[in-house]
């Protein structure tokens, strides 16, 4: 009974469905019996697995307080039949019972993951986004996830689902106060039915003593498109695992990824882009820049099946680095399975700051800090500047001056 | 003069779109014929279509080469007959040098062998005529090549093989005025020594034709032949611009 | 049926086996280690090494890279891991055993010897057979032996390096090379001294379920530079041999060394080699790797650049040709010094079923600035049963650095066969012209003998390619 036991120290809301509980259960004991990876298998090279395991050595306690994601829906996606809900309020309503047994936890279940399975056990905070049919929502809905408890454990799951010819831009704002010190599990499922189209993006500004692992499945059937941005400049340790199944004819993703990194940082990101069906489209921009001594590991695993014929591929990823301690390390890998793709290429750099462009900047008066600074800028900017909305392009440019100027 | 070529009622579809419709054209030997007609016209489509493009499907009609019957040919067994295209965009092919290439070109058509040593001659000769570098027999084909270099290119590939009938698809875009001076000079030049080849020139300028003189002009509009004339059509075109013809058609209709 | 015969592995004869010297029994044991140094009248160092390594290999796991599941299938028990073919070396091919120089003969060694080589080694199973090294070379001290007398003749040299690159534990393969290891070529260039033509080895496996372990070791002194050749063949038998061996090349300053390999084993052959490379100071090495044979091939060439303004270069190519191949093979760089370059290149060709992989690594260690490197992979698939997999790994500890790295899968464009075709080439001649095209970065490095053959390998593999 030790697995109930525990259970019941996670002191979850006893009003959920009972199919929930079981549920939650049934991961937790998944949970337990799923061995920590081991460091040489695929993925972990780069990553201690047990930063991520929630044990009384790195001093994790439950929330007892639930975390409230923030955001509003102005009137017009109300009136249209969008939904933006927390998740937990979601179960207990029965209206959305049919959608979250059909979707919740589908996109998890296909790729087993040890962190992925805790976070279905013990998640307490995170919310639900429906967009009905055809309804397309110009303006962006940012939610804003500000973990400012004191609680050091918190795992959020969120579920976006688009139904058929919808469209939507969405902005994840993940944030904690500068010294709180905490561990943060969260697992995204995004579906995008046919024809419809999400601009999605992560931003991570979590404090310097935070360790975050985020898990991110999304689905995209026939003619649907996703634009994924994720942008990493805040945390301690942060793991970043997004994948994406192109499974419906047509269907396309792009992703902009953009990590800062200073002081001890580190970060490890993973995309895995598998194109199941023909003529599916991907295009990928990563962009890393490296000061003192912190590091980023980034592999970009591209699928082509037997199946996707006519398939086009881009992936780009590009490292900067400003010190002799900073340390990049890229790991491309291409797995194609026809000879009918339209294309497929991959491209890495790794360089340096170019010295003769900052005594260009300091000779025109800059000071050596802010010269970086602009260079860095340069650096990001043509990943930023494809970012479709401007308010967000604004918004993370933003973001990445204010680092910028602290660090 | 002998019959070249003969196209009846032809039309021709790429990916099921029908971009050709029920052409008809006599080309006889010797003779120079252009066709002119402005971007998307068709005369792309013909050109790749009489050359054997697997992609341009052939919906209707008869295309005969020298009495035979080449519909179902595939490209080098036209060129085998003695058709060349000049492409207008001419591919690149890394790692295969000029020399290598043309030299089992020229092999593959002529059946003979000429020792390496003949043929670099040969070969040199006609780069000298063009003013193409020695040094380009060595580089990849079009590998890196300015769009000067890759037209004379194509007109050195043709003055090489010694087709029958040579196609030149916009031997002239791209091309400053010197280098479209040198190409046309070439195309003369190859014309005079060998006076029973015909030449289709594919071109949507007149300046071309104030250097290689045409016997017959035929004008393209939405992928038919609309109008045919003497070089005197050319020069009217020149003038009155293209809706003149498409105005004119629309009367007919 | 004429399209098999023209797919037919033409060096799949095989000849009688009757007159061998001595063959071990199946399996690998203790006492088979030791009868083998026994035989050889080995060094009690030697010995002691091959105990251990032996050990090294019982405990080691199996790789846990490349196709793991064809390499699970491997039957360590029912290997013959050594077989003496003949009693003695020969230094005339007059004098070499009948059967085997006809094998020799077949190949077209003795003639390429005479045109194009400066010396030349045939290794017959786990034995070499004839040796020869040009008087000239000999009378400037350059060394050219099989490892065996090498060990046997020049012993300091042997010790101070052998097994310094590559030692036993590095991987199973590599321990088992060195439990059972038997021929191969020792090479010392002394300093300053040239060797301009090619020396060129020559392996050979003739017995089915055989294990050939040849060992190689190639020290290049101070300014000096060499061009080593090896070549590979083995009969097509329906159950498999193992080819695992170990190659440790170094480079002193400002030394120069080319290794090119044209790997043509037979499908039923699982090729597993160590190949790794120290370059000092100012020194060059290039690895030109071309792998059409075997059933797996996983090999990984490696530099490493100890010394400043060291140069490293890995050329391959990879012909995956059928579901029954698996080409994994790729390139290990590491900068380890200040100011140090490296090219990468790979072009891989999967066609019929094959699988190709590159799988590579590109490091730069802490405190090797100034570093420039630049990784170049392009995979031609040429059909839709075929597959193509890249993983190049890059881990950059410095900030000096300046790295490159495309990829490309791609396949023959029809608009580049149309223009081929439209000058007069057949759709075959046009997709070998462009095949050839892809591979020419490698095939350009080639002597212009080995340009021909391996123009000619492809040409036969590609036969029957249209339809």
């Amino acid at each position: 009974m030790k697995t109930k036991e525990k259970k019941k120290s996670f002191e979850l809301p006893s009003d959920e469905p009972k199919w929930l509980f079981e549920k939650r259960l049934s991961a937790l004991i998944s949970y337990e019996k799923e061995p920590l990876p081991n460091r040489v298998s695929h993925l972990w090279k780069y990553s201690d697995p047990s930063w991520f395991e929630f044990n009384s050595n790195n001093g994790s306690i439950v929330s007892s307080e639930k975390l409230k994601p923030v955001f509003a829906l102005d009137n017009e996606a109300t009136e249209k039949g969008v939904v933006l809900i927390e998740l937990s309020d979601a179960f207990r309503n029965e209206k959305y019972n049919d959608l979250i047994l059909k979707y919740f936890s589908q996109l998890t279940a296909k790729c087993p993951n040890k962190f992925a399975y805790f976070n279905e056990a013990i998640w307490s905070s995170g919310y639900f986004l429906y967009v009905p049919k055809n309804v397309k929502i110009e303006k962006p809905i940012t939610v804003r996830l500000l973990f400012n408890q004191l609680s050091s454990l918190e795992a959020v799951r969120i579920l976006i689902l688009l139904e058929e010819g919808s469209s939507l831009n969405l902005i994840d704002e993940m944030s904690s106060p500068e010294d709180s010190k905490r561990l943060l599990n969260t697992v995204t499922e995004i579906f995008l039915e046919k024809e419809s189209r999400l601009s999605y993006a992560n931003l991570q500004l979590h404090s310097k003593q935070t360790i975050s692992h985020l898990f991110q499945r999304a689905e995209i059937k026939n003619n649907a498109e996703l634009t994924n941005v994720i942008v990493a400049l805040g945390g301690k340790i942060s793991k970043a695992d997004l994948g994406t199944d192109l499974c419906g004819t047509h269907a396309g993703v792009t992703t902009y990824g953009i990590v800062l990194g200073d002081g001890v940082q580190k970060f490890d990101h993973h995309t895995t882009l598998e194109h199941n069906a023909p003529y599916t489209k991907s295009d990928l921009n990563f962009r890393v820049a490296l000061k003192d001594t912190s590091r980023s590991a980034y592999t970009g695993n591209l699928k082509i099946s037997h199946e996707a014929v006519k398939s086009d591929a881009h992936q780009e990823n590009r490292n900067l680095l400003l010190s002799s301690d900073a340390k990049a390390e890229s790991i491309p890998e291409l797995e194609i399975l026809t000879n009918d793709v339209t294309r497929c290429n991959h491209g890495v750099t790794v360089g340096q700051i170019d010295k003769d462009q900052v005594f260009y900047l300091m000779s025109r008066g800059l000071s050596q800090k802010e010269a970086e600074q602009v260079i860095i800028e340069g650096f990001v900017e043509p990943t930023i500047s494809r970012i479709p909305e401007e308010s967000l392009r604004e918004d993370i440019m933003l973001k990445i001056k204010n680092k910028l100027g602290v660090l | 003069m002998a019959e070249l070529l003969k196209i009846k009622n032809l039309s021709i579809g790429i990916d099921g779109k029908e971009i050709l419709h029920g052409l008809n054209l006599e080309i006889n030997s010797g003779e120079i014929h252009a066709v002119m007609g402005r971007n998307g016209s068709g005369k792309s489509t013909f050109s790749n279509a009489l050359m054997g493009h697997p992609a341009y499907k052939i919906s209707t009609g008869e295309i005969n080469f020298n009495g035979t019957l080449i519909n179902n040919l595939k490209p080098n067994e036209r060129a085998k007959l003695g058709l060349f295209l000049g492409f207008q965009y001419p591919l690149s092919i890394p790692g295969v040098t000029v020399a290598n290439f043309l030299r089992q070109a020229n092999k593959a058509l002529k059946g003979d062998a000429v020792s390496p040593r003949d043929f670099r001659k040969l070969l040199y000769e006609k780069m000298d005529d063009l003013e193409i570098d020695h040094v380009f027999a060595t580089r990849y084909i079009n590998d890196g090549f300015s769009g000067g270099e890759k037209k004379r290119m194509e007109i050195l590939q043709m003055a090489m093989l010694e087709p029958k009938l040579a196609i030149l698809d916009e031997p002239d875009s791209g091309l400053d005025i010197d280098s479209l001076k040198l190409v046309a000079q070439s195309i003369n030049k190859y014309k005079e020594k060998n006076p029973s080849v015909s030449v289709l020139l594919i071109t949507h300028y007149q300046r071309m034709l104030d250097y290689i003189k045409p016997d017959k002009v035929h004008v393209f509009v939405d992928g038919n032949i609309v109008e045919s004339g003497g070089p005197e059509l050319a020069l009217e075109l020149e003038k009155k611009g293209y809706d003149w013809l498409t105005e004119k058609e629309a009367v007919k209709a | 049926m004429a399209l098999e015969l023209n797919n037919e592995y033409q060096y799949g004869f095989h000849d009688s086996e009757e007159n061998y010297a001595f063959k071990s029994g199946r399996g690998l044991t203790k006492e088979i280690v030791l009868s083998i140094s026994k035989m050889k009248n080995e060094p009690q160092w030697m010995t002691e090494f091959r105990l251990k390594s032996l050990e090294i290999f019982y405990k080691k796991p199996m790789p846990k890279w490349g196709n793991t599941q064809l390499i699970s299938e491997i039957d360590f028990e029912n290997i013959f891991y050594y077989v003496k073919s003949s009693e003695k070396q020969e230094k005339n091919w007059e004098d070499v055993p009948k059967e085997i120089k006809n094998t020799f003969d077949r190949l077209g060694i003795p003639e390429a010897e005479r045109k194009f080589l400066a010396g030349v080694s045939a290794q017959y199973e786990s034995e070499v057979v004839y040796h020869s090294l040009r008087e000239d070379l000999k009378k400037l001290g350059v060394l050219f032996l099989d490892m065996d007398s090498g060990l046997r003749e020049h012993p300091e040299i042997v010790k101070k390096y052998f097994s310094t690159i590559i030692p036993p534990e590095d991987n199973k393969f590599a321990a088992l090379n060195s439990a059972v290891w038997s021929g191969g070529s020792f090479i010392y260039v002394p300093p300053n001294t040239k060797v301009e033509i090619p020396l060129q080895a020559y392996f050979r496996i003739n017995t089915e379920n055989m294990g050939q372990f040849e060992r190689t070791l190639i020290i290049a002194d101070e300014g000096s530079s060499v061009h080593y050749i090896e070549g590979c063949t083995a009969p097509t038998y329906s159950s498999d041999s193992l080819h695992s061996a170990v190659v440790e090349l170094i480079a002193l300053k400002n030394a120069k060394i080319r290794y090119t390999t044209i790997q043509n084993w037979s499908k039923n052959v699982y090729n597993l080699v160590t190949k790794r490379a120290v370059a000092h100071e100012g020194a060059v090495v290039e690895w030109l790797d071309g792998n059409m044979g075997s059933k797996l091939t996983m090999k990984y060439p490696s530099i490493y650049l100890v010394g400043e303004k060291a140069h490293g270069e890995v050329v391959s190519v990879a012909l995956a040709s059928g579901s029954d191949q698996h080409q994994d093979a790729g390139a290990k760089i590491i900068h380890a010094a200040p100011n140090t370059t490296s090219v990468i290149i790979s072009k891989s060709i999967s066609r019929n079923g094959g699988r190709a992989s590159y799988r590579g690594l590109l490091k730069v260690l802490k405190g090797a600035a100034n570093v420039k490197s630049s990784v170049k992979c392009d995979a031609l698939m040429l059909d839709e049963k075929s597959r193509s997999d890249t993983y190049p790994t890059m881990e950059i500890d410095e900030q000096g650095v300046q790295i490159e790295h495309e990829a490309t899968v791609s396949k023959i464009e029809d608009e580049k066969l149309f223009y081929l075709m439209s000058r007069g080439l057949s759709e075959e001649q046009a997709k070998l012209m462009i095949v050839n095209g892809f591979m020419e970065p490698f095939v350009k490095e080639l002597p212009m003998e080995y340009a021909v053959e391996l123009n000619r390998l492809i040409e036969l593999e590609m036969e029957g390619a249209v339809g």
